[in-house]
């Protein structure tokens, strides 16, 4: 490879220092609990990575978890990592449109076939043969099946994606499914959350960047360094759960002193996920911190819980 | 929880005495309460370096009463706490140069003596 493709030259160029990368992939390294020593092998094999071809693929969502991505650029070294992704394409990032964008994203499959990296957000409807979402005349079902085929592993960013959410809410109208219940022989990562954190996302793509193999995961499909703890596990509230102080309405007493939000509906203690610990906005809050309980966005069927407001119990 | 990160610390001493190379432990992996953090630095102290680091936001490398045991801090661009590990070393390995780093500048200063 050409000396000048490393990814150390290119943020070189861009002036970020090796120290400052090495710095990035310590707390990489701490962020996935991977070993400490992981995080100078990472940093060795980041240096010299290959920039490895992303296929993004949109189908029934909001655009969020894209929305999310794009804000994580608050840290210099990871927002130069993200961009030495070849993003070959991304319909809301990409410039190309039209017949070219799909010629484009052909040409790609085709030529890193077996390498490429499928990122998929939003649901899979199939209901009366998938006619509710299609690009240029193709089901998302069918662009799925076709880019899935020659993927090297394939992430589903997102609750839609990991778990149907959203659409796939009752009465799921267009039959919406996750990627799981359609890709079945390819390493797959559910990367949760409505939208998922951007941290967390990043996070996912630069341990593919250096291992090419998707990190530990849980049951279901979910990264454990970022899904392997509740919300109320790392809730700063907990001690007046255990004290059993409850805010009763959310401009009571209660709620103006900071107590546990869970009989208005919070449902941290059954939800996997990092916002307690990793926070959004560059780790300014999250939820809980503003005053509302968590929705519970990251788990399955979290739209059909039961009411973001009704007490789990 | 303090004990089992001397412990660890011990067994990091002894790998580097008899093979050159320490290791580290991350200590925003732990569950490290208050008490346990007021443990350790009070059991571990200070030593004589203090190593600062503007590389992508501030570092603080701390050597502790130890030798070879150092209490590294680094926080992003924004001030933000980013990872704190103990590192068992001879120095820090984010302090020296790096080879193809001191190639570069060498080559740089030959060029410039040229001009
Ligand atoms: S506010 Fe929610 S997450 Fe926090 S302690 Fe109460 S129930 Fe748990």
């Amino acid at each position: 490879m050409d000396r000048q493709d490393t990814l150390i030259d290119r943020l070189a160029r861009h002036g970020v220092t090796r120290r400052a990368f090495l710095k990035y992939c310590a707390t990489l390294a701490s962020l996935m609990a991977l070993p400490p020593a992981a995080a100078r092998a990472m940093a060795e094999a980041l240096a010299k990575a290959e920039r490895p071809s992303v296929i993004w693929l949109s189908f029934q969502e909001c655009t969020g978890c894209t929305e999310s991505l794009t804000r994580s650029h608050t840290h210099g070294v990871e927002a130069l990592i993200l961009e030495s992704l070849s993003l070959d394409y991304h319909h809301t990032l990409q410039a190309a449109s039209g017949e070219a964008a799909e010629r484009a994203r052909e040409a790609a499959m085709k030529r890193h076939a077996g390498r490429y990296l499928l990122v998929v957000d939003g649901s899979i409807p199939v209901k009366d043969g998938g006619v509710y979402s299609t690009f240029a005349g193709i089901s998302n079902l069918d662009l799925l099946l076709e880019a899935a085929r020659d993927a090297a592993a394939v992430v589903a960013v997102g609750t839609c994606a990991a778990f149907g959410g959203l659409p796939a809410a009752k009465p799921n109208p267009t039959g919406a499914v996750p990627v799981a219940e359609i890709v079945r022989d390819k390493p797959l990562i559910n990367v949760p959350g409505c939208p998922p954190i951007p941290e967390v996302i990043t996070g996912v793509l630069a341990h593919w960047l250096v291992f090419r193999t998707p990190p530990a995961l849980d049951r279901l499909g979910r990264p454990r360094a970022f899904y392997g703890d509740t919300v109320h596990d790392h809730c700063y509230r907990l001690p007046f759960y255990f004290q059993g102080k409850y805010a009763k309405s959310f401009d009571d007493e209660g709620a103006r002193k900071g107590w546990c939000l869970y009989e208005l509906g919070c449902k941290g203690p059954v939800t996997r996920n990092a916002c307690a610990r990793m926070k959004w906005n560059g780790a300014t809050s999250f939820p809980v911190e503003s005053g509302h309980g968590c929705l519970g966005c990251s788990e399955p069927g979290f739209w059909d819980a039961g009411g973001f407001y009704r007490p789990m119990s | 929880m303090a004990a089992a990160v001397l412990k660890e610390l011990e067994r990091l001493l002894e790998r580097l005495l008899r093979l050159g190379q320490g290791g580290s432990v991350d200590l925003g992996s732990l569950p490290l309460g208050s008490a346990d953090r007021d443990a350790l630095q009070t059991r571990l102290g200070r030593g004589e370096v203090e190593i600062l680091l503007e590389a992508g936001g501030h570092s603080r490398l701390l050597e502790t009463g130890l030798p070879g045991v150092w209490w590294v801090q680094h926080h992003d661009e924004t001030g933000a706490p980013a990872a704190e590990s103990l590192d068992v070393s001879w120095v820090p390995p984010i302090v020296p140069a790096h080879p193809d780093d001191v190639r570069a500048g060498l080559e740089g200063l030959k060029r410039k003596k040229d001009c």
